[in-house]
């Protein structure tokens, strides 16, 4: 009985998420303009440096194991918050990218498209990257290495640099500077 | 087989005529090309329907010949359904390369895992038998791949709204349709494996009135037209601006 009533919960949820789907849709706007003061800025440097390895055992050998634990989950929280800041900024830049793809320009569009596929990728690492984060929040001492998140990042910025360069000439390295 | 009302007539007859007009606007507008499966499922209960409702009419046709071959029918449609959800997946992700692997590999443990945790529930909560196993098989097997196809749709939209996928009008249409369908049925087989197939209005009336919704809905979504999106070409100045006083800021802190 209990299992019936659990199937039907999840059922009417599911129509009413399939129905608010419907909704939604309808007052979607597919609008780039909106996009911009949308992204948020980042500091890289200070990002690989809250999850170098050689840093936390730097750390883990200088000091005691509780002010260890408690300093390294600080960290770790301040990654997350880098993380999710770059998976943010990131489904910006895919919209972006979705928006150039559809550009006449073949090459506006092909940079378009590598924009959405390394936002993609990103967005992907990010939500992998979170997982270890929180993880390694619960267990200070687990070893975690989202730092190639930060190479995926730079890629993104590269992309966009190169749609930037492609679109308007003076001002494609500001744009991605400021990621 | 027996007198039915104009309203149990309207809603087995109105969804499928409507489906008649949804395969000649696929044909006309050339999208069987894009959505092949979803033609021949469409011509499929047009053609079903058709068969079954010439049996239901006939005298000479026993009750046990029309049950055998509504679940003939029933095998099959479910069948093409799944094949229609691989290609709503397929369509979905076309225009995203890096996803194709990623989302097929998603499909494939997706429907392992809802394939074990159906059975698991077979097996924990089997449907009740009121006399007949086969229908109680029945009931458990529908009941199976509601929460299949239903799990498979509620992914595809959770994974595709995570990225931020953009959806095409058509296969928006066709996924969401296809997902209140499976949703309905998912409650109704829920139902009826615990108390039999008995409710006359939850087992006619309510899957056909749902079914109509859907026809409409994807009549909706084909005969709408595709919104045009709004192009960044070039990026605007002003985001320029914007994100040079974000580096400016983040300069100062």
């Amino acid at each position: 009985m209990i299992t019936t009533f659990v199937l039907i919960a999840i059922a009417v949820l599911a129509l009413a998420f399939f129905l608010g789907m419907l909704r939604g849709r309808a007052s979607a706007v597919a609008d780039a303009s909106n996009l911009r003061g949308r992204t948020r800025s980042l500091d890289l440097v200070a990002f690989r440096n809250l999850v170098d390895p050689d840093e936390e055992n730097y750390l883990r050998e200088r000091l005691p194991r509780g002010e260890f634990r408690a300093l390294q989950r600080e960290r770790l929280r301040a990654a997350l918050d880098y993380v999710q800041c770059v998976a943010a900024n990131a489904a910006v830049l895919q919209r972006v990218g979705e928006a150039a793809r559809r550009s006449e320009d073949p090459r506006v569009a092909a940079t378009g498209q590598e924009l959405v596929d390394t936002a993609l990728d990103l967005r992907i690492y990010a939500l992998l990257a979170q997982g270890k984060l929180y993880a390694g929040i619960l267990i200070p001492g687990l070893r975690i290495s989202p730092a190639r998140i930060a190479d995926s990042y730079e890629h993104l910025t590269r992309a966009l640099s190169r749609l930037g360069r492609l679109q308007t000439p003076p001002h494609p390295y500001k744009i991605a500077a400021t990621l | 087989m027996y007198p039915h009302s104009f309203l149990w007539h309207y809603l087995w007859l109105a969804p499928h005529a409507l489906q008649v007009v949804l395969a000649a606007i696929l044909i006309r507008r050339k999208l069987h090309r894009e959505f092949p499966v979803f033609l021949l499922y469409t011509i499929f209960q047009i053609l079903l329907n058709a068969v079954l409702f010439i049996l239901d009419h006939d005298d000479s046709v026993s009750w046990y010949t029309y049950r055998y071959a509504e679940w003939i029918g029933d095998v099959l449609s479910i069948g093409l359904r799944f094949a229609l959800i691989e290609e709503i997946f397929s369509v979905v992700l076309h225009s995203y390369p890096v996803l194709k692997q990623l989302g097929k590999t998603l499909l494939r443990w997706a429907i392992l895992g809802l394939v074990v945790a159906a059975v698991a529930i077979a097996i924990y909560n089997p449907a009740v038998d009121y006399g007949s196993h086969i229908i109680a098989g029945l009931t458990m097997l529908n009941r199976a791949i509601a929460m299949i196809q239903c799990g498979l749709l509620l992914l595809l939209f959770l994974f595709s709204s995570y990225l931020g996928l953009s959806w095409r009008s058509y296969v928006f249409g066709i996924a969401t349709g296809l997902g209140i369908f499976s949703a309905t049925q998912l409650a109704i087989a829920a139902v009826q494996a615990q108390s039999g197939l008995g409710d006359r209005f939850l087992a006619d009336f309510v899957p056909m009135g749902i079914y109509h919704v859907c026809v409409l809905v994807w009549l909706f979504y084909l005969l709408a037209p595709e919104p045009v999106p709004l192009a960044v070409s070039p990026v605007p100045e002003c985001d320029f601006e914007s994100w040079n006083r974000e580096l400016r800021r983040l300069v100062q802190r």
